[in-house]
């Protein structure tokens, strides 16, 4: 069905044959897009413009017959490419189904590839800083658009800065609002803790500590509707990928999930005992939160309504990513940087100090946030200690070794990688990004953006 | 309803929970706080609204409620159908802006709960994680900040302080008078040093109090020691052999006066005495009198 049609290469633009208004597409569309598109077996390197939707149970039939169609000349397809690569007669059919396992995978978004060991060090001179008049205060949280072209920062005096990633300016920015702005101007009136961006870039949700989700369009960043109904601040936002759901954690120990086709509230989920600090998720229909104080880290099984209670750290635990599906990394104020996999309760791997020790107090650096490359072993950690760790996931997931470190000065709160791998952006700040426990005067709010060069394989 | 334009996969999702029985789940029972805050009028959504009262009531007992209400399910969800076609399109949507869209296509269509939701998690092994309910408002036993429990207990009651003894009591606290004697003195001394009113005042009744305690203290002791003396009297007599010696309470009441009037008599303040009590008693013998009104 799907795995003979090729998904678009990793950053480049996708488009998906936009609706007339420009409005989020509706089922009825969308089938009518899956019976026009045309559908056709490609040879490696091109870029693909089409998708097959899913379909509806009346039209199976004559759509089984095409898939039969498709699927035998899809694999001829791979049989004529190995034939010319190995320069055989005969070709040895394990091949064939190793190829169709990889590019199922690849599809599927599951692909693991271990990339960490291919990245050499960074050039220094090649390291960007952006500032703006509208990020004055410590950034709190940034985003990535998936196209890997623009950059959504947001900052503790309660704005949000759109940024082009190809000439490294900025494009738009949302500016704080109080009582004296109109209604008809919109924005936030306090701090902006989250951020986050839908994958097909249609939508970017921004969350502060007055129980607001607001709600942007990318391209000309405009509001389009907020979302009110949690209950104290919101610390964590993210889309499921591939749709148009959207988890949001706050303080008042909820998620909620807000379907924004409808732009409507579905559903809530409990069971944390303490302010929520951060929300991951990838493809499938769950969401990862961890817990602050309450040593936990809960995966939200949507469709089953159940949670899976994973334990570990000994203080707060505040930031936590995915990997892949089954593994993610979690970070807290203990300086403890913790991989875990689904299938245990305890992390597997540890490592304690992971950004060294505070000479003035003796405790261990509090690690405010941590990014993953989705689907590799590439992680990344930011305190305040002055670096930028990379580290390498080794051995299926039980091992964290140190890679790299960029020096950076002031408080890393935030750091994502861009989605083909080849940028780490870092969202600095002369604060930590949720109190003022300590200011760096020599630090700037910035935002830091590393090329990431990965060495040339044989 | 929008369904998601994710491409599905051939290969179904790993799900690491094991298969669901088909169990009858409880049905839509709505969480106390889902309705607070609507802004449809009270008149408007009566069945609706008592089945969240009722859920409230009996949200500890989930079992009883559970078998109450098997036969009555249909006819609910009838009624609450009913119900949700007289409302507005506004309030429909208010309706559902509160409690969910999920909730409220349910309820809509008047499907069961899909059997994906299960209520009985086991896990295959001690190692996974553990897994529980996402929608119970229940907040669980552990709590994030655990405070210690202080126990009280009341010395009076309690068998580990033993009986109480007057005599040893006293016996075993007399350092304390001594100590308050030399407070005194202190407090004395720094009055007189002392500027501040209010510091003033509050020695003052410093040594005030203390002096009464001193005083009173003095008068127990003398009591006991007049009790000793009895006591030992009567030891005496036996030992001799003679008949043991009671006083009574006359004879204690006379000796008492007789001491008084010897102490007052060396003091030289008898005449003052006399004529204080004199008075007193006349005072006392007034209200006896008849009254002088006619």
């Amino acid at each position: 069905m799907s795995f003979f049609i090729r998904k678009n290469q990793r950053g480049a633009k996708r488009n998906n044959g936009a609706t007339v208004t420009g409005r989020p597409k509706t089922y009825k569309e969308k089938k009518r897009l899956a019976h026009d598109d045309e559908i056709s077996s490609h040879s490696e390197g091109e870029n693909d413009d089409s998708r097959v939707y899913t379909e509806s149970e009346e039209d199976e039939e004559t759509v089984q017959e095409k898939r039969l169609r498709l699927t035998k000349e899809y694999i001829q397809e791979i049989e004529n490419q190995e034939r010319i690569r190995r320069e055989e007669h005969d070709i040895d059919k394990s091949v064939i189904a190793h190829r169709l396992k990889e590019d199922l995978l690849e599809q599927s978004g599951r692909l693991r590839r271990t990339v960490a060991d291919s990245y050499e060090k960074v050039d220094e001179a090649l390291i960007r800083h952006l500032h703006c008049k509208d990020h004055k205060q410590p950034i709190t949280c940034l985003t990535i658009s998936p196209d890997c072209q623009s950059l959504f920062t947001a900052s503790k005096d309660c704005t949000i800065v759109k940024w082009c990633l190809v000439d490294f300016k900025k494009v738009a920015a949302i500016k704080r609002v109080d009582k004296k702005t109109s209604s008809e101007v919109k924005g936030h009136k306090s701090v902006v803790q989250s951020l986050s961006i839908s994958s097909d870039g249609k939508f970017l949700a921004s969350g502060d500590l007055d129980n607001q989700i607001h709600i942007w369009d990318p391209m000309t960043m405009k509001w389009m509707h907020t979302f009110r109904g949690h209950r104290a601040g919101i610390t964590g936002l993210v889309f499921r990928r591939g749709t148009h759901t959207l988890y949001s954690a706050s303080m008042d120990r909820t998620v909620k999930i807000w379907n924004l086709d409808e732009m409507s509230y579905v559903e809530t989920l409990l069971g944390h005992q303490d302010a929520i600090t951060s929300i991951d998720a990838l493809n499938k229909e769950r969401a990862i939160t961890a817990g602050g104080r309450d040593n936990s880290l809960r995966v939200w099984k949507i469709p089953e309504e159940s949670q899976l209670i994973f334990n570990g750290h000994q203080g707060s635990i505040d930031c936590v990513r995915l990997i892949n599906e089954d593994h993610f990394v979690s970070c807290g104020d203990d300086g403890m940087l913790s991989l875990w996999g689904s299938q245990k309760k305890k992390p597997l791997c540890s490592v304690s100090g992971a950004h060294g020790v505070d000479a003035s107090n003796n405790q261990a650096f509090w690690i405010s946030s941590v990014a993953a490359l989705t689907n590799t072993d590439l992680i990344a950690s930011g305190s305040q200690d002055g670096f930028i760790r990379l580290w390498k996931c080794g051995d299926n997931f039980r091992t964290l070794t140190p890679l790299l470190s960029v020096p950076v000065c002031g408080f890393v709160n935030s750091l994502a990688f861009s989605s083909d791998g080849k940028m780490l952006i870092a969202g600095l700040g002369q604060e930590h990004r949720l109190g003022r426990w300590w200011r760096n005067g020599s630090a700037k709010n910035e935002i830091v953006i590393i090329p990431l060069k990965q060495r040339e394989t044989s | 309803m929008s369904k998601n334009w994710q491409v599905k996969n051939i290969v179904e999702e790993a799900s690491d929970t094991e298969e669901s029985e088909e169990e009858q789940k409880d049905e839509e029972s709505f969480e106390d706080d889902e309705l607070s805050g609507l802004d449809i009028p009270e008149a408007k959504l009566p069945i609706l609204r008592s089945i969240v009262s009722k859920g409230k009531a009996v949200a500890n007992d989930e079992q009883q409620y559970f078998q109450q209400n098997e036969r009555s399910e249909d006819a609910d969800k009838l009624a609450i159908r009913e119900e949700l076609s007289n409302l507005t399109f506004e309030e429909l949507q208010k309706l559902k802006e509160k409690i969910g869209s999920k909730k409220f296509n349910l309820t809509l269509t008047g499907v069961k709960k899909k059997p994906q939701v299960k209520t009985d998690f086991k896990r295959a092994n001690p190692n996974r994680p553990r897994e529980i309910s996402s929608k119970s408002r229940r907040i669980e036993t552990k709590v994030a900040i655990q405070v210690p429990k202080v126990f009280r207990s009341d010395p009076r009651f309690d068998n580990l302080c033993g009986e109480f003894r007057e005599r040893s009591f006293y016996r075993n606290y007399d350092f304390v008078n001594k100590m308050k004697e030399d407070e005194v003195k202190k407090l004395k001394e720094e009055l007189q040093e002392e500027t501040q009113p209010r510091r003033i005042e509050k020695i003052k009744y410093l040594i005030q109090r203390m002096e009464n305690q001193i005083r009173a203290e003095k008068k127990r002791k003398l009591e006991e020691e007049k009790q000793e003396e009895e006591k030992r009297i009567t030891i005496e007599a036996l030992k001799e052999g003679k008949s043991p010696y009671f006083a009574t309470k006359w004879a204690r009441k006379e000796r008492d006066l007789k001491e008084k009037f010897e102490s007052l008599k060396e003091d030289g303040r008898l005449n003052q005495y006399m004529a204080k009590k004199r008075k007193h008693n006349a005072q006392r013998d007034r209200r006896h009198m008849p009254s002088e009104q006619y």
